[in-house]
């Protein structure tokens, strides 16, 4: 059965959209991420204009951060002090984001700031989580060997406006995760992702930020920055799709439910391998596009 | 399915009515569409007109039907790379670009007109007066920009020429299929006819279709459009309902 989707534009087929929400929510279950950096270029490969795509991503990860949060928030995993700081952050950089896509897309561009954003993001990225990994590998054969301090400390820990938060245990200035957020907004409202994948390891290597709180602070701060580029872009472009979102929604819960328990039978480095080995082939996929040579160097875009 | 064997039938008793009203004028010719409007609805997945109609004499002669969508904004890109990188570096903003634009013939086009009649009567894309917008261009470089833009249209089904498509019956009725592809946009689609004995135009009549979104989602559409912020906090309501109830139905298995 088709479905047409009233914002997209586009008819699809029923079992392939809450297929591929089923897919990525498997992923996502399976590796705890969020999955919106495989939906979102997903979307765009199977026809969805980007700037739809991108905020019916955004509406889809309000309901799948706070989906994730509740568990953490019940174990009392999210500091919320933090969580304000950065979501401050986060709705500045988000705005900022939202703003860029849609100067990006008058003058044409969009298509390759999306594609280099995730080229050289998901690629940095990737490339850390599989070196870690296969150190991690390395070092769980070779017992004994000594793992390196956490955090140093270096000319971040001089900043003015210090703060202290105390379930993190740290004493740090606000500005810190204040730009870190604001900087992940930007890439969340281009790139069509919740922007976990970067908050991350940057709450954790940069901040020094205790692993447990990480994942329940960084989901809560998400939720209000995709919900703020859900409402921005219904304002603004009008191409949050919640028909789209709602479907794709149905099968990634199913999906990540799933996913988690096919989690659990793997071992933490080794589900990092694979999860760093995934990011890397999106990044070379879409670096890849931009390199070859195009079938047709001419496009065409129907603009409304 | 069920609607082909109504237009069949629907087609068979048309074609008695047109038989005995045949047109007494051999310069005239009526055409009409076997839908008054054609409606984008949740389960949309393009849709298959039939264009027919009767003429005075068509024994001697060819049908040719433009069927045109809306105008809009529609802009062309060409590539170039850019260290090694492919960019998109040229810009062309179209003037007069019909959104769809199918074309159906008895015979293939070149065959039925000159070059000069097609640009006379603006029969194919070449002859919609397509301008860029700001940007001065050689007719050279129009004309490519022009052939790219047309193997584009092709691509999503939007432009199409069916050579053939026409068929006459006993001389004086003719039908062609009309394909709305799923991607088809809303708006009003102008529909010409033309009569063409020798290359000259014989008779010509014009009717007109509207494709709009009905159902759920025109509904949607609508609100998203008109009270935008509404729409906005709604998805986000739905979101977080819908994360909630997700966690929750999953907490207790």
């Amino acid at each position: 059965m088709y479905i047409y989707l009233p914002i997209a534009e586009v008819s699809m087929h029923i079992a392939v959209v809450i297929g591929l929400g089923g897919g990525i929510g498997f992923l996502s279950g399976m590796f705890g991420v969020g999955g919106g950096f495989l939906m979102t270029p997903m979307l765009i490969f199977l026809g969805v204009p980007p700037a739809v795509a991108v905020s019916t991503e955004a509406n889809q990860i309000v309901a799948s951060s706070v989906s994730g949060v509740l568990a953490h928030w019940r174990r009392g995993n999210v500091d919320f002090k933090m969580g304000a700081v950065l979501l401050t952050g986060g709705l500045v950089g988000s705005s900022l984001g939202v703003l860029l896509f849609s100067i990006l897309r008058d003058i044409g561009q969009i298509d390759l700031v999306i594609k280099l954003s995730y080229v050289v993001f998901l690629g940095i990225i990737g490339a850390l989580m599989l070196m870690e990994s296969v150190r991690a590998i390395m070092r769980t054969r070779q017992p004994g060997a000594r793992r390196s301090k956490m955090h140093q400390h270096n000319w971040m820990h001089g900043l003015p406006f210090k703060m202290r938060f105390r379930k993190s245990k740290l004493y740090i200035s606000a500005l810190l995760p204040f730009f870190l957020a604001a900087f992940v907004g930007v890439l969340s409202a281009i790139m069509g992702v919740g922007g976990g994948f970067i908050l991350v390891p940057a709450m954790i290597y940069l901040l020094g930020m205790p692993t447990y709180v990480v994942i329940g602070t960084s989901l809560f701060q998400i939720i209000f920055v995709t919900a703020n580029i859900t409402l921005l872009q219904s304002v603004q472009t009008q191409t949050v799709d919640f028909v789209l979102a709602g479907l794709l929604l149905f099968g990634a819960v199913i999906g990540a439910q799933i996913g988690a328990r096919f989690g659990t039978k793997l071992r933490g480095e080794q589900l990092r391998g694979l999860l760093a080995l995934m990011v890397l082939m999106v990044s070379l996929k879409l670096g890849f596009d931009l390199v070859i040579t195009p079938e047709d160097v001419f496009s065409v875009e129907i603009m409304k | 399915m069920i609607s082909r064997c109504f237009f069949n039938a629907w087609m068979a008793g048309l074609y008695l009515i047109f038989a005995s009203i045949a047109p007494a004028s051999a310069n005239t010719l009526v055409a009409d569409l076997s839908l008054e409007e054609v409606a984008i609805t949740t389960d949309f997945n393009g849709e298959t007109l039939l264009l027919f109609g009767a003429v005075g004499d068509a024994r001697d002669g060819d049908i040719i039907v433009e069927f045109k969508g809306p105008i809009l904004k529609i802009a062309s890109r060409k590539k170039e790379q850019v260290s090694g990188i492919w960019i998109n570096r040229q810009t062309v903003n179209w003037r007069n670009a019909p959104s769809f634009y199918h074309l159906y013939s008895t015979r293939p086009i070149e065959e039925i007109l000159s070059p000069a009649s097609q640009s006379d009567l603006s029969i194919g894309y070449r002859n919609l007066g397509l301008k860029p917008q700001k940007l001065r261009l050689s007719e050279k470089e129009l004309a490519g920009w022009i052939e790219a833009l047309n193997r584009n249209m092709v691509k999503r089904g939007l432009w199409q020429r069916h050579d053939g498509g026409v068929s006459i019956n006993r001389g004086v009725l003719f039908r062609t299929p009309v394909t709305l592809p799923a991607n088809i946009l809303p708006g009003d689609y102008d529909v010409r006819v033309l009569h063409i004995r020798d290359g000259q135009l014989i008779a010509e009549d014009r009717t007109s279709i509207q494709v709009a979104k009905r159902g759920a989602g025109a509904f949607i559409y609508r609100v998203a459009h008109e009270y935008s912020v509404f729409y906005g906090l709604f998805a986000i309501a739905f979101a977080v309902v819908a994360g909630w109830v997700a966690a929750a139905a999953f907490r207790k298995t």
